[in-house]
C-alpha cells in the first residue's frame, strides 16, 4: 500500500532482490539465548549479501536507543518494559505509531517476526500487515495444546498468521506443530534450521590447550583426571589388601557411598544392569559384593578404562531435564571410576544437583561451573569426550550441535526436534527416563573409551550447518513472501482472518479494522513524507551497490 | 511459492498446489476432531514429490526437496485422544448426584430459614429434626461406615456437647449480629454466599475421591450466611435451632453421605432422591413455583448436564505428538532436595 512503496525505491534493481528487513523480537542482545543468536547471525549473512537489516527490540535496562552492532546491523530498542521473561505486554496499537516511522525511516520492505511468545513480535507482523508490509514469522518453540496459556497462544496465533505471508520453523517437528496450531496450509510453512558457527567450535589443536582452558575454568584437566583415576584404582586396591578405609581420595570413596543412594533411587531394572555389569567382561574383578563388603567394591576392577568426562551445558530449569541428570550421575560414577562430570549452566535446578552431589559423596567428580558465557561454552565442552541433553521438550536443540561441532559424542533424550538434528552415528537417543538416559549414556562411554576422532566430525558438522546457507534459504522464503499472490487490501484480509474461530475470527475483524483506521490516523497525522529517511550504513566501495544517502 | 532446483517442475500450478494443501490443512484439523488415530494429508505430496532419493525428517542431511515440502509422512505422529475415556452416561450421572445432594442441603438450609422466619414451624420441631438427623447420621457413620464420629463415643458426645451448648450461648450474638445491616444485603451476601459454597465445595469427598473433606473457604461461606440469616429470626431460640439445623447440613452431613455411597450405588441414589424431595417439600409451601424451579435445576443438573458431557464427548480432540514436552518419572524426594519444585521452568 502506500506507505509500503514510499521508501522502498531501490537506485537499481540488482540482479537478485534486494531486500530491507526489519527483524522483530522482543528478544536480542543483551539479552542471550537461541532466537537472539538465530536473529544476529541471520542478520550478519544478510547484510553481506548486501540486504539492508534493522532489528527491533524492547530496552534492555540501559540498553535503549538506536545502536549499531558488527557490520552496520542497526538495532532500535524501543521504550517498552518486559513484564514477563522478557516479553511486552501485549497492546493493541501501543507499538504501531513507533513503528510505522521506523519502517519509512529505514525504508523497510519487508518485516520478519520472531518467536511466538514475543508479544512484540506478533504485534508488528500484524501493523505489517495492516500497512501493507510484506511479512514473514519465525517460530522458534514448541508449544502444547491442552494448557491455558497455550490455548489462548495458539488462538492469537491462528488469527496473526492466518495473514502472514511465510512461515518458517526451526524442524520439521516445529513445523507439524505449529501447522496445527495456527492452521496453516503446511506448503506456507517452510523448515530452516538453525546453524552453528562452526569455527567457534573447534575441537581442541592438542592437549595442552584442554588443560589451559581447564586452568581458565578452575577444574582438573583431563590429565590429572586420568592421575586420580590411577591413584584411585591404586589406592582402593592397595586398601583392600590393608584393609584400611579408602578416606583419601573421593573418587575411590564414592562408589561405595553412592552405592547406598542407588538403592533407594533407582528402579529394580537399573540395578539388574548394575549387576549384569558388574559380572561382565569389562570388569576384571567380576562379581563383587556390593555395599556391605567394604573396599572391594564399585571400582575394584584392576584397571578402569581410560579417564572420560561427560558434559552438560544448559540452563539448570525443569524443562532441561536436570531432574534425570542429577538420577542418572550418582549412578554413573557408580557404575564406572574412570567418568567424571562437568556440569556448566545455573538456574533454580542448580541445588538439586548440588545435594545429590553432596549426598553421594561426588565433589571430586562433578564439577558444577555455573553460568557459562556463550563465548566460553567451547572451553567447556573440549574438557569432555561425551555430551549429555536430557531436555524434556526442544524444537531445534543448538546445544548438540555445538557440542558434535567440537567433536563430542552426544547422548539426547528423544524428544521434539531432536532427533533430526545430527545422523545416528553422532547422537545416541533415548526415552526421556532415568533407565533410557543410563543406558544411552553407558552406551556412549563406551563408544568414546574406544575412540573416536573429533577432528572428522567437526568437518562434517561443519557441512551439515552452516548460516550462509540458513540466510540463502531465508531469502528465498523472503522472494515467496514479496511475490505472494494474495491481496493486501482490508477486505481480503478481514476475509482470511474471519476463520480463525466462530467467536474469535469476528472480533479479530473487529481489531484489523481498528488497526486500520488508526494507521489511517497516523497517515493523516505525520504523512509519510514528512518522515526523515535514515541514511544507510555505508559499504566498503567495490562490494555491492553503493546506495545513496538520503 | 518456493522452490529448490529440483523441485521446480513440480511448481508449474503453483495455486493448485496451495489450495490442494489448504484441503489438506483442512482434512487434517478435521482428522484431529474426529476421535479416531490421525488420518494423514495425501494431497500435497501427491503434487510435489520430485523423482529422486525418498525424503528423511532429518535437518542434517542437504535433501533435493524445497524447504516446504511437505511429505506423506506429514504429521504422522500426530495421535489424537490417546487417553481420553470414553464416559457412559449412567457413571456421569451417579457423579453428578453429589451435585444434587449439596444443592438440596442448601435449599433445605433455606427453606428451614424462612419457615422460622415466617413462624410456620416451631424452633422445638427443628431442634427435634435436628436431633433426629443426628442420631441417624452417627447411626449410618458408626454401623455402615465404622466412623465413630469425634472418635470414640465419649468423645462424640461431649463435642456435641460444647458445639450445642456453644451456639446456645452465642444465639442472642449472632442474632444481633446483622441488626444492623439492612435486609436486602443480608439476602444479597447470603444468596452471593451460598453461589460460593456450591461453586468451591469439595464434591469428591462424597465421591470417595479424597479421602479428607477439602474446601475450608467453601464451609465457611456456607457457616457465615447462616449466621447471617440468624438475624432475620425472631427469637434466639429459633436462631439456635436454624444455626445448629445449618451446621449439621453443611459440617456433618457429609460424612454420612459418602459412607452410605461406598455402601452401596442404589442407597446413594435413593438418599439423593430423598434429599431434593424433602428440600422440595420444604420449599412448596412457601411458594410452589420456587419448588418447580428447584425441581427443574434438578433435574438439569442431574440428567440434563451428564447427557450433555456425554454428547459433547465427541467434539474432543486432545492433540498429542512428538513436540509434547516429556514427563519423567521421578521419585519425589529428589524433587524436593531440588526446592525448585516440579513446574520450575518456564
Amino acid at each position: 500500500m502506500a506507505a509500503a512503496g514510499a521508501g522502498a525505491a531501490p537506485a537499481s534493481p540488482p540482479p537478485a532482490l534486494r531486500h530491507r528487513i526489519l527483524m522483530v523480537s522482543d528478544f536480542f542482545f543483551p539479552n542471550f539465548g537461541g532466537v537472539e543468536n538465530h536473529i544476529y547471525q541471520l542478520a550478519q549473512c544478510l547484510l553481506a549479501a548486501g540486504h539492508k537489516v534493522v532489528v527491533m527490540t524492547h530496552a534492555y535496562g540501559d540498553c535503549t536507543g538506536v545502536r549499531y552492532l558488527t557490520n552496520g546491523l542497526k538495532v532500535y530498542y524501543i521504550p517498552r518494559r518486559p513484564i514477563y521473561a522478557q516479553s511486552t505486554m501485549p497492546t493493541l496499537a501501543g507499538a504501531m505509531r513507533l513503528l510505522r516511522v521506523l519502517l519509512v525511516r529505514e525504508r523497510v520492505t519487508l518485516v520478519h517476526a520472531h518467536q511466538a511468545f514475543s508479544a512484540l513480535g506478533i504485534e508488528a507482523l500484524v501493523h505489517a500487515r495492516t500497512m501493507g508490509y510484506k511479512a514473514v514469522f519465525t517460530d522458534h518453540s514448541l508449544f502444547g495444546f491442552a494448557d491455558a496459556s497455550s490455548i489462548a497462544t495458539n488462538k492469537l496465533l491462528k488469527a496473526a498468521l492466518a495473514d502472514a505471508n511465510a512461515v518458517i520453523c526451526v524442524s520439521h517437528t516445529s513445523r507439524e506443530n505449529t501447522v496445527l496450531r495456527a492452521c496453516l496450509p503446511p506448503a506456507r510453512v517452510s523448515v530452516i534450521p538453525n546453524a552453528v558457527d562452526a569455527s567457534d567450535f573447534e575441537p581442541a589443536r592438542d592437549e595442552s590447550e584442554v588443560a589451559k582452558l581447564a586452568a581458565g575454568l578452575g577444574i582438573p584437566s583431563p590429565q590429572e583426571w586420568a592421575q586420580q583415576v590411577e591413584t584411585a584404582a591404586a589406592e582402593a586396591k592397595g586398601g583392600a589388601s590393608l584393609s584400611s578405609r579408602g578416606d583419601g581420595d573421593a573418587a575411590a570413596v564414592a562408589p561405595r557411598r553412592s552405592s547406598r543412594l542407588r538403592r533407594r533411587v533407582a528402579g529394580g531394572s537399573v540395578q539388574e544392569g548394575e549387576e549384569e555389569h558388574a559380572g561382565g567382561p569389562a570388569n576384571g574383578a567380576g562379581p563383587t559384593g556390593r555395599g556391605g563388603s567394604g573396599d572391594a567394591d564399585g571400582s575394584g576392577d584392576a584397571r578402569p578404562g581410560p579417564p572420560l568426562t561427560v558434559v552438560a551445558l544448559s540452563r539448570l530449569v525443569y524443562r532441561k531435564g536436570v531432574d534425570l541428570l542429577a538420577l542418572v550421575i550418582p549412578e554413573v560414577c557408580a557404575r564406572h571410576a574412570n567418568v567424571r562430570f562437568v556440569i556448566g549452566g545455573d538456574g533454580p535446578k542448580r541445588r538439586l544437583l548440588e545435594e545429590v552431589v553432596r549426598r553421594a559423596g561426588l565433589e571430586g567428580r562433578v564439577s558444577l561451573l555455573g553460568a557459562v558465557p556463550h563465548e566460553r561454552a567451547r572451553d567447556v565442552l573440549l574438557q569432555g569426550q561425551v555430551f549429555v541433553n536430557a531436555s524434556l521438550t526442544e524444537a531445534f536443540c543448538m546445544a548438540i550441535v555445538e557440542a558434535a561441532s567440537a567433536g563430542l559424542l552426544v547422548v539426547s533424550t528423544r524428544v521434539g526436534g531432536v532427533p533430526e538434528v545430527l545422523p545416528p552415528d553422532m547422537l545416541l537417543l533415548c526415552e526421556p527416563s532415568a533407565e533410557g538416559l543410563l543406558a544411552a549414556l553407558e552406551e556412549a562411554l563406551a563408544l568414546a573409551a574406544a575412540g573416536r576422532d573429533p577432528r572428522a566430525q567437526h568437518e562434517r558438522v561443519r557441512a551439515m550447518y552452516d548460516w550462509n546457507d540458513v540466510a540463502a534459504r531465508t531469502l528465498r522464503v523472503y522472494d515467496a513472501a514479496m511475490s505472494d499472490p494474495r491481496p493486501d487490501g482490508l477486505l481480503p484480509r478481514l476475509r482470511r482472518c474471519v476463520h480463525a474461530g466462530p467467536w474469535a475470527g469476528p472480533l479479530w475483524c473487529c481489531v484489523l479494522v481498528l488497526l486500520h483506521w488508526w494507521w489511517r490516523l497516523l497517515e493523516w497525522w505525520t504523512p509519510a513524507e514528512g518522515i526523515e529517511r535514515a541514511p544507510d550504513w555505508p559499504r566498503p566501495p567495490g562490494s555491492l551497490s553503493q546506495t545513496r544517502l538520503a | 511459492m518456493q522452490r529448490s532446483r529440483r523441485g521446480a517442475a513440480a511448481s508449474a500450478h503453483p495455486g493448485d498446489v496451495g489450495a490442494a494443501t489448504e484441503a489438506a490443512t483442512a482434512a487434517a484439523v478435521t482428522a484431529a476432531r474426529g476421535t479416531a488415530a490421525a488420518t494423514l494429508p495425501r494431497a500435497p505430496s501427491a503434487a510435489a514429490q520430485p523423482a529422486g532419493p525418498v525424503w528423511e525428517k532429518v535437518l542434517w542431511r542437504r535433501q533435493p526437496y524445497p524447504d516446504n515440502y511437505t511429505d506423506p509422512t506429514f504429521l504422522q505422529a500426530l495421535v489424537v485422544n490417546a487417553d481420553v475415556p470414553r464416559r457412559a452416561f449412567a457413571r456421569v450421572a451417579l457423579g453428578s448426584a453429589a451435585v444434587t445432594q449439596q444443592l438440596s442441603a442448601v435449599a433445605a438450609a433455606l427453606a428451614v430459614a424462612a419457615h422460622l422466619r415466617l413462624g410456620a414451624v416451631s424452633a422445638g420441631s427443628v431442634l427435634a429434626l435436628s436431633a433426629g438427623m443426628l442420631l441417624f447420621g452417627y447411626a449410618i457413620c458408626c454401623f455402615v461406615g465404622g466412623h465413630v464420629l469425634g472418635g470414640s463415643l465419649r468423645r462424640g458426645l461431649r463435642q456435641v456437647t460444647l458445639l450445642t451448648g456453644g451456639v446456645y450461648l452465642l444465639a442472642p450474638m449472632l442474632r444481633t449480629l446483622t441488626k444492623t445491616v439492612s435486609e436486602d444485603s443480608v439476602v444479597a451476601m447470603t444468596a452471593g454466599l451460598l453461589v460460593l459454597h456450591l461453586y468451591l465445595h469439595d464434591y469428591n469427598f462424597v465421591n470417595s475421591v479424597t479421602d479428607k473433606p477439602t474446601g475450608a473457604v467453601s464451609l465457611s461461606a456456607a457457616v457465615f450466611s447462616s449466621v447471617l440469616i440468624a438475624s432475620c429470626m425472631p427469637s434466639e431460640m429459633d436462631v439456635f435451632a436454624h444455626v445448629l439445623f445449618c451446621l449439621q447440613l453443611y459440617l456433618l452431613s457429609p460424612f454420612m453421605r459418602r459412607y452410605v455411597r461406598a455402601a452401596s450405588l442404589g442407597a446413594h441414589a435413593g438418599l439423593t432422591a430423598a434429599m431434593a424431595a424433602a428440600a422440595a417439600a420444604l420449599l412448596a409451601p412457601l411458594s410452589p413455583a420456587l419448588a418447580c424451579v428447584f425441581g427443574g435445576l434438578v433435574l438439569f443438573v442431574s440428567l440434563a448436564c451428564p447427557w450433555w458431557l456425554v454428547h459433547i464427548h465427541k467434539f474432543k480432540a486432545k492433540i498429542n505428538g512428538p513436540w509434547d514436552e516429556a514427563v519423567p518419572q521421578v521419585p519425589t524426594h529428589l524433587m524436593e532436595a531440588g526446592g525448585g519444585g516440579g513446574g520450575g521452568g518456564q
